[in-house]
This record gives structure tokens, C-alpha cells and sequence, in this order.
């Protein structure tokens, strides 16, 4: 198991590396995409550094076990879960970061005196500037359809809102949002 | 192995807890009600962890040696990722304001409406006061006469996330 885990704890700190790297180079290329893409390479370079990290570490530790057994398969699994938990961790983080509250203390820190009124708010975050956004990037990800002055759901939005609606409702946190 | 089947049982458990206690108990505030359910369910793992390594043979496993220690422990590291991941998609679902408009889409009589409809049934006071009010409740922000002022706990907060923006150039999305 220990193999395992040292792989994926190495597959993640490439993963980190690369993604600074990627960004910094070219930061207007599609993110999730590009995140979504190391995760799969790395995935790929986790089979060699397994075994490299089984063949380094004392055999008390890393007790040399066949992929074919079923120890020996879930311990390779398992690194991979771990990565996969971890990319997907950092992704959740990423997007944590785009919140809408995370703005509003942004604004008000980056101000000389660090207070804002409730209208200086309001005046600085437009709702309908900001609905607007939401929505295209709707649009941009196939969730909804632009039709004039109207949005629709697309078939992937209407999936999202009855699953997702549906559990917000069983759940009794409605309204919400 | 073991920690891996004691954490998919003990975790499903958590989530069934936890969808119970918000559909029939509804108590506030819900990051505190999931952060103090799932440390509740902490011994459980722990027990489940016990229960399965002594009575199925293909999982029994030593927990005094490096090995059994190890699988005890990525047991546990599951468990937070898997609260960490649960968390986000509990208040994606609670709080995301994409899935609300879309909700609302949805539920609309034509199955379409326009900025100015959403912004009927979804109003600005609404988003606005739930956001500030989690912010004072958190103690990022304090209520200054009619000023809302960050904390130095705010100022923490937004020097490690723009600490995390100039290292992956992250751009502002909000307007």
C-alpha cells in the first residue's frame, strides 16, 4: 500500500508543477480541460513510479506483491484513488476560489479604508452583470440555449436542475442559491 | 483494502445520517451540523475497520505492523477527501447560484425566461443577504454603522487566495 501512496503523493506534486508551469506560460488556455488532462497523463506515469517506489523501499514496507492477486491490485487501485482524490480535491478548491462572497472581500480589502456601503456593493457587483455572466458561461459548458432575449435549459441542464433540484428539494434546503 | 471497504460503509452511513438529519431535523447552521456528523462517524469507521478485519478472513490484516497501520490510516485520509468532496456538492447544491438559476428555468411555466424574470423570483436583497450574513457569522466582516468592514481574518483569507491566484494566474470571473 505504502508504494501506492508515495506514487500518487508524487503524481500530485507533478501535477501541481505542471499546472504552474502550463498557466503561467499560457494562462488562457481552458483550465478544467487542461486539469482534466494532466490527471489522465499522470495517471499513466503513477505505473512506472509505483514500481520504481516498490523495487526502492525495504521489503518489511513495500512487501513485493503480485498485480494478478487481489492484495496486490488493490494496493495499486488504491494510489490511484488517492490521486484521483486528490485532483479532484483541487479542483473543488479552484473553483471555491470563484465565489461570489471570496469577490466581495476581495473589493473590500482592496480598498484604502476597507469598508464599503451596502449600495457601494451593489453599485460594484451589477446583478444583472452578473447574471448575465453566469449565464453565458451557462451557455459556454451547453447547460442552457440563448434564444433572443430568452434562456432555455439544454439537455444537460435539465439533467443537472431535476437531479440536483430534486435532491435540493428531498433535502428541504429550498430555496437556496 | 480493509480501510478502503470500512470507509465505502461507513461513509455511505455518514451520508445517509446526514440526509436524514436535514429533511426531517433541519438544523442550523448546516457547515456545522456536517463537520460535527461526520466526526461522529469517525468511530465508526474505527469500528467498522475492527469489525471487518476480524471476522472476513480476505480482510484481516495486522494493525500492530507497518502495513496494517498504513491501511488503517488511508482509511481515515479517504474519509477526509471524501468529506472535503462531499462538502462542496452539498453546498453546490444548497448555495450555487448557477443551479438555482437553473432551477428556476426549469420550474418556469414556459420552461424559459429572461434576465429580467430571473431576477424577479431571484432577487439581488436575497443573494446579497445571505453572503453578508455568512460573512458576519464567520467573522470576516463586521457591520459599521451603515459600513461593512473586513476583519483581519478577511485580510488572511484574501492575501493566501491571492497568493494562490498569482501562482496559477488566475484571473477574476465575478464582474
Amino acid at each position: 500500500m505504502i508504494p501506492g501512496l508515495l506514487a500518487a503523493s508524487a503524481c500530485f506534486v507533478l501535477f501541481l508543477a505542471l499546472s504552474i508551469g502550463i498557466f503561467q506560460l499560457a494562462p488562457d488556455v481552458h483550465r478544467f480541460g487542461t486539469m482534466a488532462k494532466l490527471w489522465l497523463v499522470l495517471l499513466v506515469v503513477y505505473v512506472p513510479l509505483y514500481f520504481l517506489f516498490q523495487h526502492l523501499l525495504p521489503t518489511p514496507i513495500a512487501a513485493v506483491l503480485p498485480l494478478n492477486s487481489l492484495k496486490g491490485a488493490v494496493n495499486f487501485g488504491n494510489g490511484m484513488l488517492i490521486f484521483t482524490f486528490m485532483y479532484l480535491n483541487f479542483c473543488a478548491l479552484y473553483t471555491s476560489d470563484h465565489g461570489l462572497s471570496l469577490a466581495f472581500m476581495f473589493e473590500l480589502e482592496g480598498r484604502a479604508d476597507k469598508q464599503m456601503t451596502l449600495d457601494q456593493l451593489r453599485e460594484r457587483f451589477p446583478y444583472d452583470a452578473l447574471l448575465r455572466g453566469r449565464l453565458i458561461d451557462l451557455e459556454a459548458n451547453h447547460f442552457v440555449i440563448c434564444e433572443g432575449e430568452y434562456f432555455r435549459l439544454a439537455p444537460k441542464g435539465k439533467l443537472f436542475a431535476t437531479v440536483l433540484g430534486g435532491l435540493k428539494r428531498f433535502l428541504r434546503l429550498e430555496p437556496g442559491g | 483494502m480493509t480501510g478502503l471497504c470500512a470507509v465505502i460503509l461507513s461513509f455511505s452511513l455518514y451520508v445517509l445520517a446526514h440526509w436524514t438529519i436535514c429533511r426531517f431535523l433541519q438544523l442550523r447552521p448546516l457547515s456545522m451540523v456536517l463537520n460535527v456528523t461526520w466526526f461522529c462517524f469517525l468511530p465508526v469507521y474505527a469500528a467498522m475497520f475492527f469489525v471487518l478485519h476480524r471476522n472476513v478472513p480476505l480482510l484481516a490484516v495486522d494493525v500492530a505492523t507497518a502495513d496494517g497501520a498504513v491501511n488503517f490510516l488511508n482509511g481515515l485520509v479517504i474519509n477526509v477527501f471524501l468529506l472535503l468532496g462531499y462538502t462542496v456538492f452539498f453546498f453546490l447544491v444548497e448555495r450555487g447560484l448557477s443551479l438555482r438559476v437553473m432551477i428556476e428555468i426549469a420550474r418556469s411555466k414556459e420552461e424559459r425566461m429572461t434576465i429580467e424574470e430571473i431576477k424577479g423570483v431571484y432577487t439581488y436583497d436575497y443573494i446579497l443577504e445571505k453572503r453578508l450574513s455568512q460573512i458576519f457569522k464567520m467573522g470576516y466582516a463586521v457591520r459599521d454603522g451603515n459600513q461593512i468592514r473586513t476583519t483581519y481574518k478577511a485580510a488572511r483569507l484574501v492575501a493566501a487566495n491571492r497568493l494562490v491566484r498569482t501562482i496559477f494566474r488566475i484571473k477574476q470571473v465575478t464582474p
